[in-house]
């Protein structure tokens, strides 16, 4: 039986439906990104009720999304998925594409020089509410720059839909504030999917390094860099990470601060967890650590420490309890579980009203 | 030829093109296709219209109008596709529609604001605008309105009813269909409208395109202190000559270009004068004088009187020879082929030959030389050869760069000061020797003695 009918049974009715926010708190951001942990957390639908929370302030919204999203059925797994419906007078950014493929009424507001692969970046507002794909800028920097224009429409928050995936080049982690959605296609075993869950709520929470280093650190496209006592960067001429033991100690002659534009492996937090002093890494955000929770963990027990360049606030995390495969976790227990490893509020996506 | 080829051939150029301040893409798509203009009056109209803006900007109202022009034009879009699609039995989409009614919006504001202007005339878009904004709220944002159909309007209403009651999914579906329908026959309709005015359009795109190439230029024009150059059938005269790229390079460095003054005749002109005295960067100022004279822009002189020609020929030996195979002996030898074929075939075209035939043995190249000049002076093509050889007895006028002045010079020379010490300027050449100081620039440049010392002895010898 699916999970939306069981709530509907009534078993409990007076705790199943909860409301995850107030509208008037997700405005204060500038920008807010619902990350998806894996395919089918429910990601969609935590989106789409947000979309029909802010359905009353929708001309204060704007929604784009990295990657493709809002396809009726998932492009991976061919499982259905539920479809965005933008409310009325919500701006929404899109691919020319998926533009034209819309199923509302929308007035044209401007398109983009550069292109993506699906074609330039159209900004519309929604006449009449309705359906329609995302796809938004294929790289954080384009990302960026559209939260930064929104501004001059009257926008007060952009909502993202953010694939975590790593095949995109843009990184949700540039808005200011995050809700994480998570469930049984993680994981169908709920300690694992808590403990993996946790590690990205770690990772999202990882300390912001100063705002004097932000300003340098965002001018820095790539390389492996050396942060010295005076903040001064000192490129290392690395060509890649993967060169770490050619260099040897010469690392460190800056001193211990190094800054990771790229991916952070495990291969580069076991080579630094060997080092004699303890490292400071800093990395632009929690999407670019690859390495797996163990290297992480065994990492910070040698005294190493990551900061980010840009952190984003987690408000909420939601799960799905029901995985692509059929099987189904028990909600409440998963909700309790990961209620207590987080210290967050964390709601069932089908559940939530 | 058009500026895109040019620049390939006249390196200076290209230089100058980017330095041209042009807002849209559309204006540089516009630049790069302009051609090369052969005939006095069609320079002479494009020199006239930077005249004519440069006349505007010389007045304050006028310079901030020209800036809200350029405000305007940096938010043009090249779209050339669909002004092309909208002149063919095609329907427009939504975001053509958007394209055209955002660019007639600018057109007509610039149409009001360049009234009376002679340069550039942007037709009246009137009717577009009518069409795309039905509403005339000229605000650049474009949906099929509900004012294009009254029944499209009444359907929308009907469904967005039906959606609020959570009606049945069948009939939901339905209408937006119907909706849909409706929309595309206004498209259909906009599309065949728009048909007619597909050439008014395309007219506008040259105009904005023009207009944005002519405020560059007058820009560029005062900005770099370039002048108007005249006509002139007899010879070209090229008063205080000035290379931009070299003279933004030196003040750099706190130092300026020395100009020029140059004049040729339609014979060959021999330049001789010593190494590191200026003769290449002298052909390059040359070429790109002639070239921005042709494609009517002002051009980096004092004063300047221009004969008009039907190209330029270049042999300035800092190509990639190797890479086609050739050896940099061949590949000028082919580059001179190229200029006598069109030469013979009766091309006015204006030659400048940097050393030639300087990579073979001195015997025949001083022999070559002596052809080379012969055949132009006798096919009066206007021609600056520069040469080390001495010995050029074919009949041409010689020219001599003045180079290293002996009282200029202040205490230790080297190769950071040296240019300090040349004077760039030409004078007439009556004796047939050409400058021996080849080895003292090399010590100058300090070249290690050993080798200096040797080669004065081997000179030493040969000379008794």
């Amino acid at each position: 039986m699916p999970i939306s009918q069981l709530a509907d049974c009534g078993l409990a009715c007076w705790r199943i439906f909860v409301r995850m926010f107030e509208v008037a708190d997700i405005l204060k951001y500038r920008s807010l990104a619902i990350v998806g942990l894996e395919k089918n957390t429910g990601k969609t639908e935590c989106l789409n009720y947000i979309l029909r929370r802010v359905k009353g302030k929708a001309r204060k919204f704007a929604l784009t999304s990295v990657g493709i999203d809002g396809e009726s059925r998932d492009q991976v797994c061919q499982t259905p998925k539920p479809e965005i419906e933008v409310p009325e007078g919500m701006v929404f950014v899109t691919s020319e594409k998926h533009f034209l493929e819309k199923r509302l009424v929308a007035e044209v507001l401007d398109i983009s020089e550069e292109r993506t692969a699906l074609g330039r970046l159209v900004t519309a507002r929604a006449i009449t509410a309705g359906k329609v794909l995302l796809s938004g800028p294929a790289d954080t920097g384009g990302l960026k720059l559209l939260i930064a224009r929104m501004k001059e429409r009257n926008i007060q928050t952009t909502i993202v839909d953010g694939a975590l995936s790593r095949l995109s080049l843009a990184s949700p982690a540039v808005t200011e504030a995050m809700f994480l959605a998570t469930g049984a296609a993680v994981s169908g075993n709920i300690p694992e999917l808590v403990r993996k869950t946790k590690f990205v709520y770690e990772l999202i929470g990882l300390e912001e390094v100063e705002s004097e280093l932000q300003d340098v650190l965002d001018c820095v496209e790539q390389g492996v860099w050396a942060i010295d006592r005076e903040g001064k960067m000192v490129d290392l001429h690395l060509p890649s990470i993967f060169m770490l033991e050619k260099m040897g100690t010469d690392l460190f002659r800056y001193g211990n601060r190094l800054f990771v534009a790229g991916a952070v492996s495990d291969k580069l937090l076991q080579y630094l967890k060997v080092q004699k002093q303890s490292v400071e890494l800093v990395i632009r955000d929690f999407t670019r650590v690859f390495a797996k929770p163990e290297s992480y963990y065994a990492f910070l027990r040698k005294g190493g420490r990551i900061r980010v360049v840009h952190r984003s606030r987690l408000l909420a995390v939601t799960i799905n309890p029901v995985a692509p495969s059929g099987l189904v976790l028990d909600s409440d227990r998963l909700r309790d579980v990961m209620q207590e490893a987080l210290k967050l509020p964390v709601y069932d996506v089908k559940r939530i009203k | 030829m058009t500026v895109r080829e040019a620049i390939q051939q006249v390196k200076g150029f290209r230089y100058m093109t980017e330095q041209l301040n042009i807002c849209s893409s559309l204006g540089r798509r516009c630049l790069y296709e302009m051609c090369w203009l052969n005939t006095e009056e069609e320079v002479c109209a494009e020199l006239k219209c930077v005249a004519e803006v440069m006349e505007v900007m010389s007045t304050t109202t006028g310079k901030s109008l020209v800036e809200k022009l350029s405000c305007l034009l940096m938010q043009v879009r090249d779209i050339r596709g669909t002004v092309k699609h909208a002149g063919e039995y095609t329907v427009l989409d939504d975001l053509e529609l958007f394209e055209l009614k955002n660019f007639v919006l600018l057109a007509e504001e610039m149409n009001m604001l360049t009234v009376g202007w002679k340069c550039v005339k942007i037709p009246d878009v009137g009717r577009v605008l009518e069409l795309l904004d039905p509403e005339g709220v000229k605000i650049p944002h474009f949906y099929i309105y509900d004012c294009y159909s009254a029944e499209l309007a009444a359907l929308r209403v009907e469904l967005k009813l039906k959606k609020q009651q959570g009606g049945n999914e069948q009939e939901v579906e339905q209408l937006f269909l119907r909706c849909v329908a409706l929309e595309d026959e206004v498209r259909e309709n906009l599309s065949e409208q728009l048909r007619e005015e597909a050439d008014v359009l395309r007219e506008a795109l040259v105009q904005v395109g023009r207009l944005d190439i002519l405020v560059a230029k007058a820009t560029q024009a005062i900005d770099l202190h370039l002048s108007r150059p005249q006509f002139r059938q007899d010879k070209t005269i090229l008063k205080g000559l000035f290379n931009p790229q070299l003279d933004a390079a030196l003040q750099e460095k706190g130092k300026r270009f020395q100009p020029v003054d140059v004049t040729l005749l339609p014979c060959t002109t021999l330049i001789t004068g010593a190494n590191m005295a200026g003769k290449t960067v002298l052909l390059k100022s040359v070429a790109l004088a002639q070239c921005l004279f042709q494609f009517g822009f002002y051009v980096p002189a004092v004063k300047a009187e221009m004969v008009l020609m039907d190209g330029i020929q270049m042999s300035i030996g800092d190509e990639q020879d190797e890479l086609s195979g050739l050896s940099s002996f061949a590949a000028e030898m082919l580059r001179i082929n190229e200029i006598v074929k069109r030469v013979k075939a009766g091309e006015r075209v204006l030659v400048l030959i940097d050393e030639l035939a300087r990579t073979t043995n001195p015997l025949e190249g001083r022999a070559i030389v002596n052809g080379v000049v012969s055949f132009l002076t006798e096919y009066h093509a206007m021609s600056l050869v520069t040469t080390h050889y001495s010995g050029i007895v074919a009949p041409c006028r010689k020219l001599r760069v003045r180079g290293f002045v002996e009282e200029k010079i202040q205490g230790q020379v080297t190769w950071k000061n040296i240019n300090d010490f040349i004077d760039y300027s030409l004078e007439e050449d009556q004796g047939g020797e050409v400058p021996h100081e080849a080895l003292r620039i090399a010590a100058f440049l300090g070249v290690d003695k050993i080798l200096i010392e040797r080669a004065e002895k081997s000179l030493c010898e040969t000379v008794n």
